[in-house]
């Protein structure tokens, strides 16, 4: 049986928009120094916001994002968190098995990887999640999703994760899955 | 008199596709805890079973009026040892290359952890009440789940199926505004989840494939706060 599962800590989102600095700031910890502080969602988030790509930053309310959590809760995209923590490993391609395999089988020394998922709901709502394994023989994935937050892994089969992720359906039964995006170990 | 849960007995297709698909779950469910998610799917004790209902961000905004009507699937929870886990039989159709029709029960998925120990505590607590609480009566223990709106909860329908009598429990939300253990009417809730729902509502897709989005980042102050206390 192959089975491959990379150490994860699913830290909670927290917020109801900050699914990207989530799974940005939990995928980050997977693949870190060991000597590098782990990141919480908040300070991706400020990260992000702090102006890296824009001078000068502008101030954030009420201090930043972990210091006001409720009055910092807003979206963003999960490819700017990975480029500013410079672990962004190419553009998102499609949600493929091969794709969780190779990343998360990954012998050292450059390391195995989790993986990014992009969930688009049919409803309209986007939300971005993490792999932390995969079984080859049964074709199941471990899901961290930010959203449920530590400890509250969800094995899936594949197909199901594609197309019916959350009880969710597409109309026209397409996949919800959208997008995986891999990760680069430091 | 206090709330009274009625069973509400699985299928046997349901019950057959969990059986079917357990032992691909060994690594999540171990045999002992295979043997009493099946005990707890065929009315025994030690869990709960509950019939899965979602509705997204149109269903939301109609407010009550947009409870949905169709199951989604089923959930069987049971703790084993110290551990807390459901499995989650979809009948949802699916499309690709293994394409399942609609109301084909499948075993999906196995999840462990807090929130599903939060549902099986909020189920035993709601038939602890003591009498002389304002609400009481039978009801059927189902679940609304919201995808992408963050929230799940424990959905408490009449015998006579009319969602406006009904109840909700959120157990587990991201949404602010919520009291734990507190029951509320449909107009209630909805009115609580509809400020993320309006935030989703007709806006366009944030994340494409293959496409460097980091322009698409807004900063705080140019996005209305969803956070506590915020008008909506």
């Amino acid at each position: 049986m192959a089975f491959f599962q990379i150490p994860f800590t699913n830290q909670s989102q927290v917020e109801t928009n900050w699914c990207w600095a989530a799974v940005a700031a939990n995928v980050y910890n997977a693949v870190k120094p060991a000597a590098a502080a782990a990141l919480a969602p908040c300070d991706v988030a400020g990260r992000v916001w702090g102006g890296i790509a824009s001078l000068p930053p502008a101030p954030l309310p009420q201090g930043g994002p972990c210091q006001h959590p409720d009055l910092n809760n807003s979206t963003g995209t999960l490819r700017s968190a990975l480029d500013n923590l410079g672990i962004t490993d190419g553009n998102q391609g499609t949600a493929k098995l091969a794709t969780a395999t190779t990343e998360l089988s990954e012998a050292l020394p450059s390391g195995n990887e989790s993986v990014c998922a992009e969930v688009d709901f049919p409803n309209g709502a986007t939300h971005f999640i993490a792999l932390s394994a995969v079984d080859t023989d049964q074709q199941h994935l471990w899901i961290e999703d930010p959203e449920l937050g530590p400890g509250n892994t969800v094995e899936f089969t594949y197909q199901d994760f594609l197309f019916n992720y959350n009880f969710s359906t597409d109309p026209a039964l397409a996949k919800i899955v959208v997008g995986f995006q891999k990760v680069e170990r430091h | 008199m206090s709330i009274q849960l009625l069973p509400q007995p699985l299928p046997a297709n349901v019950i057959q596709a969990l059986n079917a698909g357990l032992p691909a779950f060994s690594r999540s469910a171990n045999a002992a805890a295979q043997v009493q998610l099946m005990n707890v799917a065929q009315g025994g004790a030690g869990g709960s079973t509950y019939e899965v209902f979602t509705t997204g961000i149109s269903g939301v905004m109609q407010g009550p009026a947009g409870m949905p009507n169709q199951p989604a699937g089923w959930r069987v929870a049971t703790r084993v040892g110290l551990v807390n886990m459901a499995a989650d039989i979809y009948t949802v159709p699916r499309g690709g290359a293994s394409p399942v029709a609609a109301g084909t029960p499948r075993l999906a998925c196995v999840q462990t952890g807090t929130v599903v120990e939060r549902m099986l505590l909020a189920t035993v607590k709601l038939t602890r009440w003591p009498d002389g609480q304002p609400v009481s009566g039978q009801y059927i223990a189902r679940l609304l789940i919201l995808p992408g709106l963050f929230t799940e909860s424990i959905w408490l329908v009449p015998p006579s199926d009319d969602a406006t009598q009904s109840l909700l429990v959120p157990y587990h939300t991201l949404v602010r505004g919520f009291a734990p253990d507190m029951l509320y009417t449909p107009s209630e809730f909805f009115a609580l989840i509809r400020p993320v729902a309006e935030y989703w509502k007709d806006r366009p897709r944030l994340h494409k494939p293959a496409v460097s989005t980091s322009s698409a980042v807004k900063r705080p102050a140019e996005t209305p706060s969803r956070g506590r206390g915020q008008a909506v």
